[in-house]
């Protein structure tokens, strides 16, 4: 399943939006808004926050569009634009304080999640640290590597693996403890296996 | 693509709020009268940046010294120079703080290069020292202005991630 990034702009669009004309910039904001807001939400965790890096991250991409040169696609341009914005977002809010402990993280497998539901991993999701929720997303849908992700982030690729594994680790303990503390509530949920 | 990669990659998107396009609209408007003044006397000061760069990059016509110490300060200064051409493209849009200062520091580039290019072989050490401490604070500036919020989103979002 590809990117909602990976959606393809044409060129008179592109040429429309560089000259700043509104037709070409609403055709582009249409294309990727449900993308750039996904990828804030699932940075940012908050609607709120999402809306507002969502403006920042158009605005500045509208403001810059010349320096956008074709080389790749515009939506992984502009998912670049989104993740530093939503990246200032959580530093700025200094949310992530507790993320930064030592590296000494233990290498996490990733949590199985066949036979757990969408409900599940949603919720689990949402109870991540955000750098580590950050990361994960990043990494897992958005298709970014641990050098992509450290450059991103400004630090080391070993900052990008330790976050990556602290949320795996965390997301297999919330997973398990889902499924220990919900066993009636279990087969209601169709598995994700089905879903897949 | 592993279990979680692709059970994440189904997770639903969200929506986004109903009157983002209204908002960024709003945004993209052209200023307001009084912001249009403040804009006009900042294209007035890009332009005269762009003026006074082109000065600056004249090179003074001091360029055969027999001291030593002023020639490593032309290196130094020749080394912020190349600086400056892999930062300015950094800086996208300018805060009206940072351009007021990085105008300054450019129009007293501009008259030291003046003075270069009539100066003694005693004062041309001091006039020197003074290009490459002038070119240290542009450099400066640069960075700040190009690490600010007006500054365009593509660089990392690096610095503080240790705190």
């Amino acid at each position: 399943m590809s990117s909602l990034f990976d959606a393809v702009v044409d060129e008179d669009t592109l040429a429309l939006a560089r000259g700043g004309d509104r037709v070409g910039l609403e055709r582009l904001y249409r294309a990727f808004e449900r993308a750039v807001f996904t990828l804030a939400r699932r940075m940012t965790h908050c609607p709120d926050a999402a809306a507002d890096v969502m403006q920042n991250t158009f605005l500045r991409a509208f403001r810059s569009i010349h320096q956008y040169r074709g080389e790749a696609p515009f939506g992984h341009w502009l998912r670049s634009i989104c993740a530093t914005e939503a990246l200032m977002h959580l530093r700025a809010g200094r949310r992530f304080l507790e993320l930064f402990e030592p590296a000494e993280i233990p290498d996490e497998k990733e949590p199985a999640v066949e036979d757990i539901c969408q409900f599940d991993l949603e919720k689990a999701l949402s109870l991540l640290p955000p750098l580590p929720r950050s990361v994960l997303w990043l990494y897992h849908v958005e298709g970014y590597n641990h050098a992509e992700i450290a450059a991103l982030c400004g630090k080391t690729v070993s900052f990008s693996k330790s976050q990556l594994s602290r949320a795996h680790g965390r997301l297999r303990q919330l997973l398990a403890d889902d499924a220990q503390g919900a066993p009636a509530a279990a087969p209601l949920r169709p598995p994700l296996r089905s879903l897949l | 693509m592993s279990h979680l990669s692709e059970s994440l990659r189904e997770l639903p998107a969200f929506e986004p709020p109903a009157d983002g396009w209204s908002r960024l609209q709003q945004a993209l408007q052209p200023a307001p009268r009084r912001r249009r003044r403040a804009t006009a006397a900042l294209a007035l000061a890009a332009s005269v940046l762009a003026a006074v760069g082109i000065v600056r990059l004249m090179p003074p016509q001091a360029l055969s010294p027999a001291d030593p110490e002023i020639a490593a300060l032309m290196q130094r200064s020749q080394a912020l120079e190349r600086h400056l051409v892999r930062l300015r493209p950094q800086v996208v849009v300018w805060d009206a703080r940072y351009a007021a200062t990085t105008q300054a520091i450019e129009s007293d580039i501009a008259m030291v290069d003046l003075q270069l290019n009539h100066a003694s072989a005693a004062g041309a050490r001091t006039l020197w020292e003074n290009r490459v401490s002038l070119l240290d604070r542009l450099v400066a500036t640069h960075q700040a202005a190009g690490e600010g919020p007006s500054a365009v989103a593509l660089a990392p979002a690096q610095q503080e991630w240790s705190l």
